[in-house]
């Protein structure tokens, strides 16, 4: 739970640091971005403190080339 | 444009030779000596002027338009959506190699030096100087480079020289019955797997100076650090034999570990780790700045430094949740990471230059009978 808070906490800082001027400068695209990557980051990093069964995101990887390696070592015969 | 700063010729060079020598240093041996067998060796020379190739192929994409990185040279060639969606895959391979490499440092760490200390806390040790290295640009990351690739260079020096009393020729007489599948594997990822891993150095080659032998330059890097890496896996199979090669995932590590020259000049793999580490964190850092400056040119924003924070909070959170454990990144995923690879540095960049030289001539053609 210290954790947690403690990951939800330096995420807030991180946006107190930058978000302000963006948002006096009415720059929305930018504002949109990084509030997009900051609550990307913030999701992932509470799942990683605690440690949480999480599936790899490698899998999208595997997924996609999977046909590939099969055809692969058909080929080569392996 | 995004990157006010500029690089030299040769802190360009140097980042090349990093980024090449940069975690390959402890799997590059084991990978290929799993792949191709007895003759892994042979093959990781012949890469070399294979490499050499590949490097001329990026510069050559990166020559169709030489004021834009590698998101606007997807957009030019492509068209603006098709452009878009091969951007954003190239934008994952740069997070996810910038969090793999992350995570190989954690994994060593906690495996072979900090036994008891959490992976968490390595990588957030790790992950912060990355940040700082961004936030203080380009120009400071390629300086810093210049200062500290001695190190690399000279402990690399020092392990095969220190090594040589270790050596048996007799283990490195190759066998003559490889087979087609070894054969292949060989060539590819003697080249593919250190010198295609230099793509996002199409990312900075806007930002370089431009003089006359900037292609020569990079050529020559390029063909120093895989032979550095070809040295290596020639020690190796010299020293520790194949199978020991196949099944020790930090090669180098424990090679350095047999370094004993007159029971007096011995215990030095921790220098030859922390020259690991430093080539490492380069590479990492260099594949995050593609992705901040990749993300900034995407949706087309005025800076890229605002991106940095909620970057490297991401790539933290991700070394952390990529893979559950060691053996799973080192048996499941590499071998999909290696056709990651292959698609990503080779096939994709020779389609995109078919596609350029395709177009250029059709334009060609039309303003003649125009």
């Amino acid at each position: 739970m210290l954790l947690s808070i403690a990951v939800i906490v330096i995420g807030c800082l991180m946006g107190g640091i930058d978000l302000p001027k963006l948002w006096k400068n009415k720059e929305w695209k930018e504002v949109t971005v990084y509030s997009l990557l900051l609550l990307t980051g913030i999701f992932f990093g509470v799942v990683a403190v605690n440690l949480w069964e999480f599936p790899s995101p490698l899998y999208i990887i595997i997924w996609i080339y999977k046909p590939v390696n099969q055809f692969l070592a058909y080929i080569t015969g392996s | 444009m995004l990157e006010q700063g500029r690089l030299g010729i040769r802190q360009l060079c140097i980042l090349t030779i990093l980024i090449i020598a940069g975690d390959m240093m402890m799997i590059y041996p084991s990978v290929i000596a799993t792949y191709s067998g007895q003759n892994a060796w042979l093959y990781a020379f012949i890469g070399v002027p294979l490499g050499m190739g590949l490097m001329y192929l990026f510069i050559k994409l990166g020559d169709t338009y030489p004021n834009e990185n590698l998101i606007g040279i997807f957009r030019k060639i492509l068209g603006f959506w098709p452009g878009t969606v091969l951007s954003l895959f190239y934008l994952m391979y740069f997070i996810f190699s910038s969090a793999a490499q992350s995570r190989v440092v954690g994994d060593f760490m906690t495996s072979q030096i900090f036994l008891y200390t959490p992976i968490r806390a390595v990588l957030l040790i790790f992950v912060i100087p990355i940040g700082w290295a961004l936030y203080n640009g380009l120009e400071n990351i390629g300086r810093s480079s210049e200062i500290l690739v001695p190190i690399i260079t000279t402990f690399m020096f020092i392990l095969v020289v220190c090594l040589l009393p270790e050596v048996q020729l007799k283990q490195l007489v190759p066998f003559t019955d490889t087979t087609f599948s070894q054969f292949t594997h060989g060539i590819v990822i003697g080249f593919i797997y250190p010198v295609g891993e230099a793509l996002p150095i199409l990312m900075i080659l806007p930002y370089a100076s431009k003089q006359a032998h900037r292609t020569r330059d990079l050529m020559i890097s390029a063909g120093f650090g895989n032979l550095l890496m070809a040295i290596l896996v020639t020690i190796s199979m010299l020293v520790m034999g194949l199978f020991l090669t196949q099944h020790t995932i930090f090669g180098s590590f424990v090679l350095s570990q047999k370094i004993n020259i007159a029971n007096f000049f011995q215990r030095i793999e921790v220098l030859m780790a922390s020259s690991w580490l430093i080539s490492t964190y380069f590479k990492a850092t260099v594949y995050l700045y593609a992705f901040v400056l990749g993300v900034a040119e995407l949706f087309r924003l005025k800076t890229y430094q605002f991106l940095i924070l909620p970057c490297v909070l991401i790539v933290y959170a991700l070394s952390n949740i990529l893979t559950p454990n060691m053996p799973f990144f080192n048996t499941t995923v590499i071998p999909y990471w290696l056709e990651w690879d292959f698609t990503v540095s080779l096939v994709l960049p020779v389609l995109l230059l078919i596609i350029h030289l395709v177009k250029s001539r059709l334009t060609n053609i039309k303003g003649r009978t125009n």
